[in-house]
């Protein structure tokens, strides 16, 4: 065993790269260099490219983890993590109830495969924690700091159980855990057959590694990045000796060298700020930030992006975020439970969508989905698609969701098939999906979209793969919804590496605080410097606390200290600039301190910096000037050509009358707003349905005549169930099963209401009744204007032969007509029943109605039945003539159209929509928490 | 100095709480305590991060002067405390910055939950949801409610919620419903459900034939002598009801309501005994069916919670999300006797690390019952310490208790004192807050509090005992600085008709606020509301008057109209059909950017919404937001304002996590951002905030705009009877109407209990709001209509009543009806206030450019890699996930291949070939056809000949080098000049050597693709590529030129070899 001490005084592995040049020539075929992350392997060789041309023999090259695999001859296969974490899942589930117990107070369900394989993962990773320290979970039930712990030393013996059953059930597969492979090659020394062992800056590593590399002792050499002065806080494996280094005091200069910032925005200000001082001495790819708070890495993102610089996330994108894991995840949790909800969802995804429009073109299956949510508010798809004949449906619905259906059947294929299957069942018709989706396509790599694709799907290729190989002991079996998750968890902590830089970009590179150590740029930033995260400290561990890590000499908070201490040394020895930003608060608000190795310094000097990060918090931030954010009043928006108004519609005044503008955009523009979270029928769905409910009583010759209770009510229901199963089936929402019920109720009471006023010779004469054909003439200044609508019901009294004019109202809390229609002043806020006297002259002739009101059938039963006001205004003693108060609402009407005529729509003082879209066009978002609840 | 001992500090508003939590914490340090030993917790993470700040600020503070290291040694009682005990302390505490635990309570739960997942019955999946996850699950559980229980029970609890009417709305309503009153049916006790007892019902018959009793009763007289018309009158209608059976109405009102009173007076004549004899069973009768309808409601509601709480309960282990509030109930079960830590026989201190001494709880008065449960067992433990080796600490404020909401409960506080025997409290009065003069008002208004005449009419005889409590609490307060001050009493004008009363309140204040902010520019303004309801209308009205107005933490981001644009984008993503939504972006600048004008086709607006959702997709939310913010802040119609806010929209974007849909639905950040609130940078300094919100922070002047409340206001629908403030609730009821209480003497004390409580509640809330004032304080009260009779005061009632009432006046132009006397003048109340520096520094907001030097070259050369260059680079996808199987055989083969150096002796026994060959294809009958295939294609002549070494022709002078999987790393440059690192393997290489140099080379590289003859030339077209790489490396390897290397791919499954010319 031979260390060298390479100094710390410039880029470390240009001074490895000198090393092993000098060593070994150009051939280092035999050569095993082993480094702490893949990033810096891969500098490192082209360093040594770049040293020795085209003669080079390139290393075998490897990182620290995984060089005593390529030192120890393992037998057997070793299981890959699928294959093991499942072994770990039965070895679990195979435990006795007793024994399980110990280890998880309430088991996952039987049935729970994700379940089961989130505690396996659990396991499985604290086992690797534990063996690659050499040792098994026997050892740590044998601890002696568990000695008094019962609780504790009957965990870890449940434990060990579970791990022997592990180890077995593997050996059973043909295959060896690979911890456990290598601690067997260990002891039989089973070493392969290395030329030489070169670690480049590994300084620190598990017992295994050392155990290994004891074991070709004679051909490793250490190389160390520290002056030979330093040897004695090294082990002789170049290794960090904790006692030595978790007291280092750094050369941090703390004035220039350290910023505390408030929060993660500010953190990435800084490093704008921080770079700017450079003044132009280096350029982008001299520049390395480093991310101990992955939380701030967008932040800089966005900072240098601003300013025209792209920060190059070394950490590439994550495998869960890529268009195939989201197509997998949408089928899953449509395979799952066939919620309309979740079909919604995959329609939305970009190549499912696509895929729909290929197989069927022209579908557009979100707009379809949209409407028949809001037309249907369907719980699941069972595929039979309602069709409803009322006219306000739309005829083509249901053919088009079932045109859409039948591609989404298509393109699914047997994944929509239920019940378990094993894995190797489906993982056919993934396949046949990825390639009715993508079949056919090439996919340029230098396209960054396409590049990703590649990635991933390369990835769910292997996954797949992994899937089919499973020993039968361990394949699990599943639903489809169960398998496909699996599949998605299986490449969840995978990444797509970034792509590469381009040189006329330029481009910051960003790295993990482990990776900066051996990073070859000569300026760095570090962000994210807090507690916690340099070093990374545990306070209390559910497995492992610290007092037990120390007593078994697994990775404890010394050691990370020592490490991190070291690794800041290096940066501050071996960089031409360094600076460190700590933040005070992270993304959630929550305070964070300044990482500790900040006051690894002289007493003296803890103070100025204790002092500087408490004043931080009482430093005034900069701010927006005064009224920056108080905007101009701007004038509504209105469309480049509006339609001449011709014809208007008899409820369409209330709305001018309390919202001009709000009738320009709805009535004139024709704009309505759209979602689909409605769970339950919102009051116009409500009232639609009982409209029709009770104008199909009105146009049935026999039952409008009825006076019997009973059998009113009886045609009530059977129409509201007929209409309720043609608009929602017959397995509606929830909630809508049960508002059918409360609107039975007041159809129930309407019936006896109903009845009781036939009796009194009421007849219902018309029903949905509009004029021929359709619309009046209503004249205003000798030009006429269409006035439309449709009156709900008229009754005629026979022998009295008078008139009643009705209007439906199911609304929750209607009441008086009058006070609906007139301000307490005598203003009109609606017209709508006066303009129905207007509409109904065809039929009534000159005849006034003698009653003119609502027909309420509202929340609070007692109030329902016929509503006409005595009087439409004047007082209780002095009531105003119909006449007169018909003659002042016809004048109104008319002003509201000369006013519609002369474009007085634009009115922002009255316009206050509660819809946040409708806020937004007139510039109102402020608005938008009025509806908030007491916190 | 003294040995720590155990305290209780009731700590009056603004007298420094947090100064005696830090006097503990640092008393404890220099004591030689390590910081792991002690835990401090409180309610909010800014609290949290503020007394770790001020314990450091302390010490460094006590290093660099000495009159603040007086201070400190006179708090903690360590005379002779020298500058270089506290840089020791300091230097050394901050070395172990990891070991102080100083968290909210909710964090200390998940943190313990987290260490004891596994042992408490919490899915290995769990985690802490967002809000929004948590309301959708709710509602993902009132739709299995709804969908499993029995219809019946349903509706009959929905009309029991509408109290008989029959709504609309179900859905919305149970989920308010069930959310609401799920904390109650969490903390209430076996049976508490069902603690109604109606007792036994006379018969009909016994009712009907006492009624004969009460006809013939007789009724008291007049003076003259005859029957009191008014009483035969009540007994027609008691006879009447009777016989209706209209039991609620019986209850309510008449004699049977006389009879259930005390006194049983009517018109001022007691009841005749006879008269009370005869309607004893019908008045029994009334209350019987009352209280039966009442528990069957109770019970009804019992089972629909715990209908809900299995759905959700289920609905969580799903997902594994679980909110805060699940994290104490996890701990300690509801009935458990011991909390599964215990009875597992775990140790809490071993795996958190430290072993806790000494505890300091802050704002205590905010502990809720079951919050104090988990806490109880360390506390009391510490508490029972009279070696002064641990020590319990604990602060707080009862008349602050504004959480009761939230299941706060202030009582703990109150009642420490005997739950951990041995505490002495001590209260502290002193505010280094407020003024003279504030402080005076607030004793004006609650010095007086029992006496207080507004209190004095029946209708709130049960405010009573609250009031006695809250006087008992509250001592004078004095003041510790000597600020100047000012208070006024203003009254609103009068509403005019028709308009809502709100409007003149909310005019007054906003005048106030700009007016104060016209005289005092440096100084802090908090408008404090009872309810959110008009903070946005306030905020909007203030800002309209050129007033920086801002709510605490900020506004939405929806109150800039660049961030409106790109929400209506979003939302049109996901809604393409949403023409509203369409015709906001073509109004706005957004229409420009993606291209879509006003008035475009149905077919456009479908594809920018296409378009939105694949770029949402394939870039990533934040990438597609900071896309745009490029064109907002390059769009010249942008302002400051937008372009600040856009950027905050976009951290907000990148920080968004999909948690459902996989990340499908633009409109769940488009919700988010709607409800989420973002602060301005630098803020403003006019807050408008609730009472509630305002806790903690204070203000250089405050305006109270909403005293015309109730103290009791709207009540939560539950009667709740907690003996005990740290035991289980053990009543509870639906709240019937007032007049029918009646009928149960037990809940009506419930009832007035819980008045009490609640006036107590609006006290505090009064409290908090004046005491948040360090200056100035307007109290704005509303028009006082002299007709009206104050029966149920509001708390301006009250405020006026506590006035003295020769000071009062009219109100003059401003609407001021009180001043305090000695009212610093103008704006001499905000002198001394001073603009802090820097603050407007605008140009100092934003970094323009990061000068950069040129850049020359990218950071790492561009790794390639032959095998990648097959197909011209361009990928088939269906290559990416086509079964392995083939690329398993393909890697067997030349794994086999690996050790053949010349065919003629090669020898590959069957046995060792597939032994080795496990790792790469596990099954052993695919590894068999391999070795099958691979034996019978070494048949073939012409793979055998390329492969021979007799064939190959080499004179005798040469050498042959045979490398199998031949490895590189080099250097090359394209045409361009661009440099690459080429790295990779070549399956075989021969070279050729004559003397000391290389004359020609030969690459072979195998491929094991099934296919047929015809599809040969494509195949070779498609790996020519890779091959020409090859050749571009063993040329720049041995200075070869290229005609002397032969490159060949050998095509395993058909025998061939085929040449690659170089063209
Ligand atoms: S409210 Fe503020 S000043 Fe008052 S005790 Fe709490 S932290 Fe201290």
């Amino acid at each position: 065993m031979e260390r060298a001490f390479l100094g710390w005084k410039d880029a470390p592995l240009e001074r490895a790269a000198d090393w092993l040049v000098e060593r070994f020539g150009a051939d280092m075929a035999d050569v095993l260099v082993a480094l702490p992350g893949a990033r810096s392997g891969r500098i490192l060789s082209e360093l040594l490219a770049r040293r020795s041309g085209g003669a080079l023999k390139p290393p075998r090259v490897v990182t620290a983890g995984l060089a005593s695999d390529a030192l120890l001859e393992v037998e057997g296969a070793p299981a890959g993590r699928l294959v093991r974490t499942l072994a770990w899942k039965e070895a679990l589930a195979g435990l006795d109830a007793a024994t399980l117990s110990r280890i998880v107070a309430r088991p996952p369900e039987v049935d729970d495969l994700a379940g089961w394989l989130r505690l396996a993962e659990e396991v499985r990773g604290l086992f690797g924690e534990v063996a690659a320290e050499g040792m098994e979970f026997g050892h740590v039930a044998a601890n002696e700091v568990l000695a008094p712990l019962e609780g504790e030393q009957r965990r870890w013996a449940a434990l060990a159980q579970a791990q022997e059953r592990m180890v077995a059930l593997l050996d059973g597969a043909g295959f060896v855990d690979p911890h456990v492979g290598r601690l067997a090659a260990i002891r039989a020394e089973r070493v392969r057959d290395v030329g030489a062992v070169v670690l480049v800056g590994v300084s620190e590593m598990n017992e295994l590694l050392r155990r290994a590399l004891a074991l070709c002792d004679d051909r490793v050499t250490s190389l160390v990045f520290a002056p030979d002065e330093l040897a004695d806080s090294f082990d002789a494996w170049g290794g960090l000796l904790p006692e030595a280094w978790s007291r280092w005091h750094t050369s941090l200069d703390a004035e220039s060298q350290w910023f505390v910032v408030d929060g993660p925005a500010d953190q990435a200000d800084r490093v704008a700020r921080v770079i700017a001082g450079f003044g132009g001495r280096y350029a982008a790819e001299d520049i390395t930030l480093g991310v101990a708070d992955r939380e701030v890495a967008p932040y800089l993102q966005g900072t240098l992006g601003a300013l025209g610089v792209t920060a190059r996330d070394a950490a590439g994108t994550p495998m869960g975020r890529t268009r195939p894991a989201r197509l997998l995840e949408a089928v899953a949790h449509f395979a799952e439970g066939r919620r309309f909800a979740d079909l919604a969802a995959l329609v939305r995804h970009p190549d499912f969508e696509a895929a729909l429009r290929t197989m069927d073109e022209g579908l557009e299956a979100v707009d379809w989905v949209d409407a028949y949510h809001n037309t249907h508010l369907p719980s699941r798809v069972d595929g039979v698609w309602l069709a409803d004949p009322d006219e306000r449906g739309d005829p083509r619905l249901a053919a088009e969701m079932g045109r859409l259906w039948g591609a989404v059947r298509d393109l699914l294929g047997a994944l929509l098939d239920g019940g378990d299957l094993p894995a190797a069942a489906v993982t056919p018709a993934v396949r046949a999906l990825l390639q009715r989706i993508h079949g056919g396509r090439e996919l340029d790599p230098a396209e960054e979209s396409d590049r990703i694709l590649i990635a991933s799907l390369a990835r769910f290729g292997e996954a797949l793969g992994e899937l089919e190989a499973l020993p039968a002991a361990f394949a699990p079996s599943g639903s489809v919804a169960a398998t496909l998750s699996l599949l998605c968890r299986m490449v969840a902590n995978d990444e797509v590496a970034p792509a590469a830089a381009r040189a006329n970009e330029p481009t910051i590179e960003m790295l993990g605080w482990l990776e900066l150590a051996l990073d070859d740029a000569a300026a760095l930033v570090v962000t994210g410097f807090e507690d916690g995260r340099v070093p990374e400290s545990v306070r209390g561990d559910s497995y492992l606390p610290n007092r037990l890590r120390q007593s078994l000499g697994i990775v404890d908070n010394e050691k990370r200290l020592a490490r991190d201490l070291y690794a800041t040394e290096l940066l501050l020895q071996s960089r031409e600039q360094v600076a460190f930003v700590t933040g005070r608060r992270n993304v959630a608000g929550d305070p964070q301190r300044p990482s500790r190795i900040i006051f690894h310094c002289d007493e003296a000097e803890a103070v100025p910096r204790v002092k500087r990060f408490v004043d931080a918090a009482r430093q005034p931030v900069p701010r927006l000037p005064t009224g920056a954010g108080i905007a101009a009043e701007r004038p509504l928006p209105r469309l480049d050509d509006e339609p001449q108004i011709e014809a208007i519609s008899v409820t369409a005044f209330s709305r001018f009358l309390a919202s001009p503008y709000q009738f320009y955009l709805e009535r004139i523009a024709g704009l309505e707003t759209l979602d689909d979270r409605a769970r339950e029928l919102d009051g116009s769905a409500f009232g639609s349905l009982a409209h029709r409910v009770l104008a199909d009583f009105g146009e049935d010759a026999q039952a409008r005549d009825e006076v019997d209770e009973d059998r009113i009510r009886q045609f009530l229901l059977d129409r509201l169930h007929a209409i309720a199963g043609l608009r929602f089936g017959d397995r509606p929402l929830p909630a809508v099963r049960l508002q059918l019920q409360q609107l039975e109720r007041r159809l129930t009471v309407f019936a006896g209401v109903q009845a009781a006023r036939r009796t009194t010779g009421w007849e219902i004469r018309e029903s949905e009744w509009a004029p021929e054909p359709g619309h009046v003439d209503f004249q205003v200044d000798d030009v006429p204007i269409r006035l439309r609508g449709r009156i709900d019901r008229i009754d005629h009294h026979p022998e009295r032969n008078e008139w009643a004019i009705w209007d439906y109202k199911t609304g929750e809390n209607v009441g008086d007509p009058r006070a609906a229609h007139r301000s307490a002043a005598g203003e009109w806020r609606d017209l709508q029943l006066p303009l129905y006297c207007v509409l109904a002259e065809g039929l009534l002739g000159e005849a006034e109605p003698t009653e003119l009101g609502y027909i309420t059938l509202p929340r609070d039963i007692e109030k329902l039945g016929f509503k006409s006001p005595d009087r439409w205004g004047g007082t209780q003693k002095d009531p105003e003539p119909f006449g007169d108060a018909l003659g002042s609402a016809l004048e109104t009407a008319r002003d509201v159209v000369r006013r519609i005529r002369a474009g007085e729509f634009f009115d922002a003082e009255s316009f206050a929509p509660r819809d946040p879209i409708f806020q937004a066009i007139a510039g109102l978002g402020v608005m938008a928490s009025e509806a908030e609840v007491e916190e | 100095m003294s040995a720590p001992t155990h305290k209780l500090i009731l700590a009056s508003a603004g007298t420094g709480k947090t100064y005696q939590l830090t006097n503990q914490f640092l008393r404890l340090l220099f004591a030689g305590v390590e910081p792991e030993r002690i835990l401090a917790t409180t309610f909010t993470r800014k609290a949290a991060g503020e007394i770790l700040d001020r314990v450091l600020l302390r010490l460094v503070e006590a290093v660099e002067s000495a009159k603040p290291r007086e201070a400190l040694a006179d708090a903690i009682e360590a005379p002779g405390l020298s500058a270089a005990d506290c840089r020791g302390l300091l230097s050394k505490l901050v070395r172990s910055l990891d070991t102080f635990q100083v968290r909210t309570i909710d964090s200390f739960f998940v943190h313990l939950v987290r260490l004891f997942a596994l042992d408490l019955e919490l899915p290995p999946n769990w985690r802490i949801a967002s809000t929004r996850d948590g309301e959708a699950l709710q509602s993902e559980a009132m739709q299995d409610v709804l969908s499993t229980a029995p219809a019946e029970e349903a509706v009959r609890l929905l009309r029991e919620l509408d109290s008989g009417g029959v709504g609309r709305g179900v859905h919305g309503r149970m989920l308010e419903h069930a959310s609401q009153m799920r904390p109650v049916f969490l903390e209430s006790a076996q049976g508490a459900w069902d603690g109604i007892d109606p007792g036994a019902r006379p018969s009909d018959a016994a009712v009907e034939s006492t009624l004969e009793a009460v006809a013939a009763a007789e009724v008291p007289v007049t003076g003259k002598g005859a029957p009191d018309s008014r009483w035969a009158k009540a007994v027609t209608k008691l006879i009447e009801l009777t016989a209706e059976k209209n039991w609620t109405a019986l209850l309510g009102s008449g004699l049977v309501k006389v009879f259930l009173t005390e006194g049983r007076a009517y018109y001022n004549k007691p009841m005749p005994a006879s008269l009370a004899d005869a309607i004893a069973p019908i008045a029994r009768c009334a209350a019987f069916e009352f209280l039966t309808t009442l528990r069957a409601r109770n019970q009804a509601t019992h089972a629909l919670l715990e209908r809900f709480e299995a759905a959700y309960g289920e609905r969580k282990r799903q997902t594994g999300a679980y909110g805060f509030d699940d994290l104490p109930l996890a701990l300690a079960p509801r009935g458990g006797a011991e909390s599964p830590i215990e009875a597992r026989e775990l140790d809490l201190w071993f795996r958190l690390d430290s072993q806790v001494d000494h505890l300091l709880l802050d704002e205590f008065q905010d502990t809720s019952p079951i919050q104090w449960r988990i806490l109880e067992k360390m506390a009391s433990e510490i508490a029972a310490d009279g070696t002064g080796e641990r020590s319990f600490f604990c602060v707080g404020d009862v008349k602050q208790s504004i959480y009761g909401f939230r299941q706060a409960e202030p009582r703990l506080l109150q009642e420490l004192d005997t739950l951990l025997p041995g505490l002495v409290p001590e209260a502290i009065d002193k505010s280094y807050r407020s003024s003279r003069i504030v402080l005076e008002t607030v004793n004006h208004v609650f010095g007086g509090l029992a006496d207080n005449p507004a209190l004095a009419h029946d209708d709130v005889d049960s405010y009573a005992p609250g009031a006695r409590r809250w006087q008992d609490r509250f001592h004078p307060h004095v003041a510790a600085k000597n600020l100047p001050g000012a208070t006024f009493v203003i009254e609103a004008r009068e509403p005019a008709e028709g308009e809502s009363a709100d409007l003149p309140r909310i005019e007054r204040a906003v005048d106030r606020a700009a007016a104060i902010a016209a005289e005092a520019p440096h100084a802090t303004v908090g408008i404090l509301l009872r309810e959110r309801k008009h903070i946005a209308n306030l905020i909007h009205r203030l800002r309209r008057r050129g007033v920086d107005a801002s709510g605490e933490g900020g506004n939405e981001l929806t109150d800039s109209e660049a961030v409106l644009g790109l929400l209506s984008l979003l939302h049109l993503a996901d809604h393409p059909g949403d023409s509203a939504a369409a015709f906001h972006i073509a109004t706005s600048p957004f229409g420009g950017y993606v291209g879509l004008p006003k008035g475009a086709s149905d077919e456009k607006r479908r594809e920018v919404a296409r378009g939105i959702r694949r770029r949402l997709v394939t870039e990533g939310l934040g990438p597609v937001c900071a896309d745009f913010a490029e064109r907002v802040s390059a769009d010249p119609s942008t302002s400051a304002w937008d372009e600040a806010r856009f950027s905050q929209l976009v951290e907000l974007a990148f920080a968004f996590p999909f948690e459902g849909d996989a990340g499908l639905r633009a409109s769940d950040f488009v919700d988010h951002v709607r409800s989420e609130r973002v602060e301005v940078p630098g803020g403003a300094r006019v807050r408008v905030m609730t009472v509630h919100a305002s806790k903690g922070l204070e203000f250089d002047a405050v305006l109270l705009p909403e005293l015309h409340k109730k103290f009791v206001g709207q009540r939560s629908g539950l009667l709740i009877d907690r003996p005990r403030p740290d035991g289980l609730i053990e009543t509870v009821s639906i709240s019937p109407s007032k007049n029918l209480l009646i009928a149960d003497p037990a809940l009506r004390e419930i009832y007035d209990e819980t008045t009490a409580r609640m006036f107590e509640d609006g006290l505090c809330n009064l409290y908090v709001g004046m005491t948040r004032a360090a200056r100035r304080l307007e109290l704005i009260v509303p028009w006082e209509d002299p007709k009206h009779v104050v029966k149920v005061p509001t708390v301006a009632d009250f405020v006026r009543a506590a006035l003295p009432a020769d000071e009062l006046r009219a109100p003059d132009a401003e609407g001021v009806i009180w001043s305090h006397p000695e009212n610093a003048a103008a704006d001499g109340w905000a002198a001394g206030l001073v603009e802090e520096p820097d603050r407007d520094g605008a140009q100092e907001l934003v970094v323009t450019s990061l000068e950069l030097a040129q850049s020359t070259r990218a950071r790492r050369l561009p790794r390639r890699s032959p095998s990648a260059e097959e197909g011209g680079r361009r990928v088939r996808a269906e290559s990416l996930f086509a079964s392995r199987a083939g690329a398993r055989r393909g890697s067997l083969v030349h794994h086999w291949l690996e050790s053949l150096e010349w065919v003629e002796d090669f020898a590959l026994d069957d046995e060792s070939a597939l032994a080795s060959g496990s790792e790469i294809e596990p099954d052993l009958d695919a590894r068999r056809l391999a070795l099958g295939q691979l034996r019978e294609s070494l048949q073939a002549e012409p793979v055998k000949l390329a492969l021979s070494r007799t064939s190959c022709g080499a004179p005798e002078d040469v050498a042959l080098d045979v490398r199998n999987e031949h490895a590189f790393s080099i250097i090359l440059s394209d045409e361009s000049g661009e440099e690459q690192h080429w790295t990779g393997f070549i399956d075989r290489l021969v070279l050729a050597h004559r003397d000391e140099s290389v004359i020609w080379a030969d690459v072979l590289d195998y491929k094991t693709d099934i296919l047929t003859e015809d599809e040969l030339p494509e195949r070779v077209a498609y790996y020519r590529p890779q091959l020409e790489h090859y050749g571009r490396v063993v040329a720049a390897q041995t200075g070869l030129a290229t005609d002397a290397i032969r490159m060949r791919l050998a095509f395993l499954h058909l025998g061939r070899i085929i040449d690659i010319e170089v063209a």
